[in-house]
């Protein structure tokens, strides 16, 4: 059967790794290559790394340590943050990253989709999505990466996924903005209902605090893949000692 | 320091298996030259994308006629795994592993359509259980026998087939020497070959097909070593060290 998937998040800004109050005071937490493999070590599924000052200032970004890191792990990898167009995504992918993430531009532009999965195929294609309930209504919102220009958009979050399948997302990444940071584990209302109309693989993002919040997200909301940051960085949970408990309380890991 | 050609047969990311084969020890040199790819002590036929654009790149290399006379050990990873067998499902006018946004009409409608939406299947009875290989939309090169087929969405379980999984062992040869019943593979596919005599381990999504294969010195793993973790390095060094005399015995 197949493993579900525990994906540790690395924020990386100027080619190193940083951890803050997100995207406020920022603090070097060491080089990507000695994270990866750090993780790699202790059992991460995937990694995933968020180029977090790309997106919303629109800049190209150095990206030379894709390359670095895809020659030197030898587990799967996402690259997201800044990607905008179909010759970004190949330039990560050529790179040998094995996926790429788009956010903020698929909702610019949500042809892109269309255009990344029919160049490289839907199984390196994620969406990411932010979204949040406001008025009894998960909504999509943009350009979370910057505090300045985040807003709340009037597309819905069930819509959004529905269409990000129908043009040829492989994967669903849903960060539940409510949860993200405050580590009360993750929203398993929202992501049940996304779940009910994600046919391709759902990745949980925001509110890991504890080993049971990814118990519950894995048995409750049925998702593939659950993505923490911050308690990983902070040694407060160990991937092993997880994936022991999640293993004894009946969720398929890779040991 | 053993030595291997890694085809190149124009898709991205080969740099990845590159740098796998470099890890388990391999000096590694890519090429579509034929007569450096016969010379090589040991070949690696890489793979990512659709079938049917990898096979019409082969031919235009003039390498689909000349891959199955290679008589030194050959492992083909992913697609180049499926490439092995007689044909693939995988249509022409279908680029991709797998067709976007098809998901909740096809997931409905998979099992009564199979025999009669292909084109070229148009003259196949609507009961025949399967096409032949040989009227498959591609054709392969034929070296195992076999068709790959698309992997049967069914509730639960999702296509594609992404993430990792558990090996089953099948049957014992010195290319999973080591590996066992708890190690997991990292795979990415949507189509696959069913189990046969040939399988040395296999893999369950939905249903069973074939994770690892070998007919005499042509080898196949149907998911990504470079992206296996320890699993899939211990896959690239027992390759790089079989011999032809090996192969012989098993």
């Amino acid at each position: 059967m197949i493993a579900r998937r525990i994906i540790p998040c690395l924020d990386v800004r100027d080619g190193v790794v940083v951890k803050g109050v997100r995207f406020r005071d920022h603090v070097v937490m060491g080089g990507i290559l000695d994270l990866a493999l750090r993780y790699r070590d202790q059992g991460a599924d995937e990694l995933v790394f968020y180029d977090i000052t790309a997106s919303p200032q629109g800049r190209s970004v150095d990206r030379d340590w894709v390359q670095r890191v895809a020659r030197s792990i030898d587990i799967p990898f996402c690259v997201a943050g800044g990607i905008r167009s179909v010759a970004d995504a190949r330039e990560v992918l050529f790179a040998g990253a094995d996926k790429i993430s788009i956010n903020s531009p698929a909702l610019e532009n949500p042809k892109l989709i269309d255009a990344l999965s029919a160049e490289f195929g839907a199984q390196c294609v994620v969406v990411g999505i932010d979204s949040r309930q406001v008025d009894g209504e998960y909504r999509v919102h943009q350009y979370t990466g910057d505090p300045g220009k985040s807003r709340e958009l009037a597309r819905r979050t069930l819509d959004w996924v529905v269409e990000a399948q129908q043009r040829g997302a492989g994967e669903i990444v849903l960060n539940c903005m409510n949860a993200d940071g405050v580590r009360q584990g993750y929203d398993l209302p929202q992501l049940q209902a996304v779940r009910a109309c994600c046919e391709v693989p759902l990745v949980a993002s925001g509110g890991a605090g504890a080993v049971a919040h990814f118990a519950e997200v894995f048995a409750q909301a049925d998702v593939d893949g659950a993505l923490a940051a911050s308690v990983f960085h902070s040694g407060e949970i160990e991937i092993p000692a997880l994936k022991r408990e999640l293993a004894a309380s009946g969720v398929v890991v890779r040991p | 320091m053993s030595a291997i050609v890694v085809v190149d047969s124009g898709v991205a990311n080969i740099g990845s298996v590159v740098a796998a084969l470099e890890r388990a020890g391999a000096a590694t040199t890519v090429s579509r030259d034929w007569d450096t790819i016969r010379a090589a002590p040991r070949v690696l036929l890489p793979g990512v994308g659709a079938a049917a654009a990898a096979m019409r790149e082969l031919r235009s290399l003039g390498l689909a006629e000349r891959l199955p006379t290679l008589t030194q050990p050959v492992l083909g990873i992913c697609l180049g795994m499926q490439l092995l067998f007689e044909g693939s499902e995988e249509g022409a006018g279908q680029e991709r592993d797998w067709v976007p946004g098809a998901g909740a009409r096809e997931r409905s409608a998979v099992a009564v359509r199979e025999p009669t939406d292909k084109a070229s299947a148009s003259d196949i009875a609507p009961q025949s259980p399967a096409p032949s290989p040989a009227l498959l939309p591609t054709p392969c090169l034929s070296i195992l026998p076999g068709a790959i087929r698309r992997l049967t969405a069914v509730p639960g379980v999702r296509i594609p087939h992404m993430g990792w999984n558990a090996l089953l062992p099948r049957r014992a040869h010195p290319l999973v020497a080591g590996l066992d019943p708890r190690d997991y593979a990292y795979f990415v596919h949507s189509y696959a070959a069913a189990e046969d005599a040939h399988t040395l381990m296999a893999c369950e999504h939905g249903q069973r097909f074939a994770a690892i294969v070998a007919r005499a010195n042509f080898m196949g793993a149907q998911f990504h070593p470079e992206r296996s973790a320890a699993v899939g390095a211990l896959l690239l060094r027992n390759f790089l060290a079989l011999s032809t005399e090996t192969l012989a015995t098993c």
